[in-house]
């Protein structure tokens, strides 16, 4: 009898403890994720950490109303996050690489998105992501036009990399469509070019020198100077002293809030265009109190400071409170870029690569950047229309915000014009 | 004008930055590479002191101080007193202690709104040339500092107790100098200067993390040029460095800077080897 009642007892946990385990292989009540590894530089800069920012907040919402339905199945987004630290000082390529092998072989992720942050890194990354056939979605940093050229000139092998985030081809001419109506406004044509001395700026300045004087602008002088400068002023007396009233700047550091500071001390007389790496979070203002006003640069997608297109103040708002801050860097690509992986994942009913990459080419969905459609070189359409692509906004700092004035049809303000010019 | 004003803004700051560093390898023969670090490490201080805490400024200014000065004893105390006499552990240890530092620092710090402000605001106009008042004051204590560091080692027994250390070790250990107080005062003082050179300069821009390596660079320049420990040379070698890298800004081109400050330091080395100041190369070749 006694035996009999352990044998039972010992039954019995048996029992509990097999059901356990079992149970533990697949949670009760909660489907399997989509694990989404996102691997992304976001301790060097604001730009990859806005990404971040974008798709934690992303997926929470996506998560909030259900998830995401696959074949029927409503299962979760599950986003790991690896720092790949390609945008810090002395960190190889490689390094980068090696995390994100990590997360396709360690994590065993569906889908690659978010970064790399910077162009060599994400184009080093386009072998390893072919090779193991993932598909991988970028969308913050990666400026260069140099990755669509890659993966256009070899569809076949990249089909799996799809880029959504800003392109510098797209940025600089865009600035030079607002110079053009500022012209037209404000008889502005003589500019001088300051910029980082770096690759990534001096090709925009070529390309910017280069397509102004083509289109009717006078370039008086350029300076390229060393990055993590504290002094531009010799740059900035130059702009003066050559009569300039256009100010072209392409600055990668955050050092360069200086060159701002300094552009209002000694109130050059001249319209500042550009990218603006030092002055583009909000909280810069208030840094370096006020005297980056008047700036124009891109910031680029719409809902970071635009409000004409559906769901972008509420992308603000949303963003604003749940990270306290106003929306930066690369966090509106990144936003958009879980809703149109999870429109993608809904189209094609599963996580099989070739059905995701052939839902992905078909996309056709309105974000709160504009109509998000990919090329043939899997990169979004650009076009400053927002029904027909992503356009460039550009903003300005105007009493203490940065207000959405280009494209036209997404301007808030008009452009306004340093009050020491008139 | 405009070259005068804001070569000499230049130089100061170059200065500031490298004081601390001379300061310390002159007494204790100790190279801080973490002056850098200290030096960002300051700034955030500050910052968190003022925008974070909103705690008076000057307060702010002197608690970061303190603590650096604080920190820099503690280094010696605990890390570079182990390794004294090994030059390659002393520059890895505290090149270690430096990339800690700002790489703790960049996990919490990211992003450009961090900035101190202003102890002046505003612009004024010297002989038609604008200059915002930041970089007076940057003019103004990089005076001050030399001449604070001229009179602390010149009239003061700690001082004179420092230069006799930096003069002859042995002879000051005999007259009852204790080396190691020497040098915790040293780094102490070398790191409050770094501080302070970061609360004077930081308000012209931003404060962040990555800057901490090109200060060590630019205090390994202004130093190595100047004569490694010659307090002198750090003051000559900054001006030479400040007016070259305006000068060539303002004639050539902007792009050149660099490539004039490195030609400067090959050509100063190639002539004098142990700097323009500095005398240790000429009395290894004696011994």
């Amino acid at each position: 009898m006694h035996k009999r009642v352990i044998a039972i007892v010992l039954s019995l946990v048996m029992v509990v403890t097999l059901t356990g385990i079992v149970g533990c292989a697949k949670p009760a009540g909660g489907a399997e994720p989509i694990v989404l590894g996102c691997p992304i530089s976001f301790k060097a800069t604001p730009w990859p950490l806005g990404g971040k920012y974008g798709w934690e907040l992303a997926v929470d919402e996506i998560n909030a109303a259900g998830g995401v339905n696959v074949g029927g199945v409503m299962r979760p987004f599950k986003l790991i996050v690896l720092d790949t630290r390609d945008e810090e000082p002395g960190v190889p390529v490689s390094e980068c690489l090696l995390g994100i092998e990590k997360l396709i072989l360690d994590d065993k992720v569906d889908v690659l998105v978010g970064g790399p942050s910077m162009s060599e890194a994400s184009i080093a990354a386009l072998d390893l992501v072919a090779k193991y056939d993932i598909v991988h979605l970028v969308t913050s940093g990666t400026w260069t036009p140099s990755w669509g050229k890659k993966v256009g000139g070899d569809i076949e092998k990249y089909r799996n990399s799809f880029k959504m985030s800003e392109s510098a081809a797209h940025a600089v001419p865009v600035g030079l469509d607002l110079l053009e109506e500022v012209r037209k406004e404000h008889n502005l044509s003589k500019a001088y070019c300051i910029i980082d001395d770096c690759m990534f700026c001096r090709n925009a300045m070529d390309v910017f020198a280069g397509l102004g004087e083509k289109r009717g602008f006078t370039i008086l002088g350029r300076d390229a100077v060393p990055p993590g400068s504290t002094d531009y002023s010799p740059a900035l007396m130059k702009a003066k002293d050559s009569g300039a009233d256009l100010l072209f700047f392409w600055t990668n550091t955050a050092t360069s809030a200086i060159l701002f500071k300094q552009f209002v001390d000694l109130e050059i007389p001249a319209l500042p265009v550009g990218f603006a790496a030092g002055a583009q979070e909000h909280e810069v203002y208030k840094a370096v109190d006020g005297k980056c006003a008047y700036i124009l640069f891109p910031n680029p997608h719409a809902c970071q400071t635009a409000t004409k297109l559906s769901g972008d103040v509420q992308f603000q708002e949303a963003f604003e409170s749940k990270f306290n801050k106003k929306p930066f860097g690369g966090c509106g690509g990144a936003y958009a870029g879980a809703y149109v992986l999870k429109d993608a994942i809904e189209r094609a009913g599963s996580l099989d690569t070739d059905a995701l990459i052939t839902a992905l080419e078909a996309t056709n969905l309105m974000t709160v950047n504009g109509r998000l459609m990919f090329g043939d070189n899997h990169e979004d359409i650009y076009n400053q229309d927002p029904e027909k692509g992503i356009p460039t906004v550009y903003s300005q700092w105007i009493n203490g915000e940065r207000v959405a004035v280009w494209p036209l049809v997404l301007a808030d303000s008009e452009i306004v014009l340093p009050p020491w010019m008139k | 004008m405009e070259v005068f004003l804001y070569g000499l803004a230049r130089s100061f700051t170059l200065a500031l930055m490298a004081v601390g560093f001379s300061f310390a390898y002159g007494v204790s023969r100790l190279p801080n590479f973490a002056h850098g670090a200290f030096y960002i490490l300051a700034g955030f201080i500050t910052w968190i002191f003022v925008q974070s805490l909103g705690l008076n400024y000057a307060l702010s200014i002197i608690i970061s101080l303190a603590l650096l000065a604080a920190i820099g004893a503690a280094m010696y105390r605990f890390i570079l007193i182990r390794v004294r006499g090994m030059e390659v552990s002393e520059i890895i240890a505290s090149y270690a202690l430096g990339v800690a530092i700002l790489e703790a620092l960049r996990s919490r710090f990211v992003g450009t709104g961090f900035s101190t402000p202003s102890f002046i605001e505003g612009t004024i106009k010297v002989a038609g040339v604008p200059i915002d008042l930041q970089r007076i004051v940057i003019i103004c204590g990089g005076v001050v500092v030399v001449g604070f560091i001229w009179a602390f080692t010149h009239y003061t027994k700690v001082g004179l107790s420092l230069r006799g250390i930096a003069q002859d070790e042995r002879a000051a250990l005999m007259l009852g100098i204790d080396s190691d107080r020497a040098a915790t005062i040293a780094l102490a003082i070398g790191s409050a200067l770094a501080a302070l050179a970061a609360v004077i300069i930081l308000p012209v821009g931003s404060i962040t993390v990555n800057e901490g390596y090109g200060v060590l660079i630019n205090a390994l320049a202004v130093c190595v040029i100047g004569g490694l420990g010659s307090w002198t040379g750090t003051v000559m070698a900054a001006f030479i460095l400040g007016f070259a890298g305006i000068l060539t800004a303002t004639y050539i081109g902007s792009m050149w800077e660099a490539v004039v400050v490195v030609v400067a330091i090959i050509l100063v080395l190639l002539f004098k080897p142990s700097g323009l100041f500095g005398r240790q190369k000429e009395f290894e070749e004696r011994v």
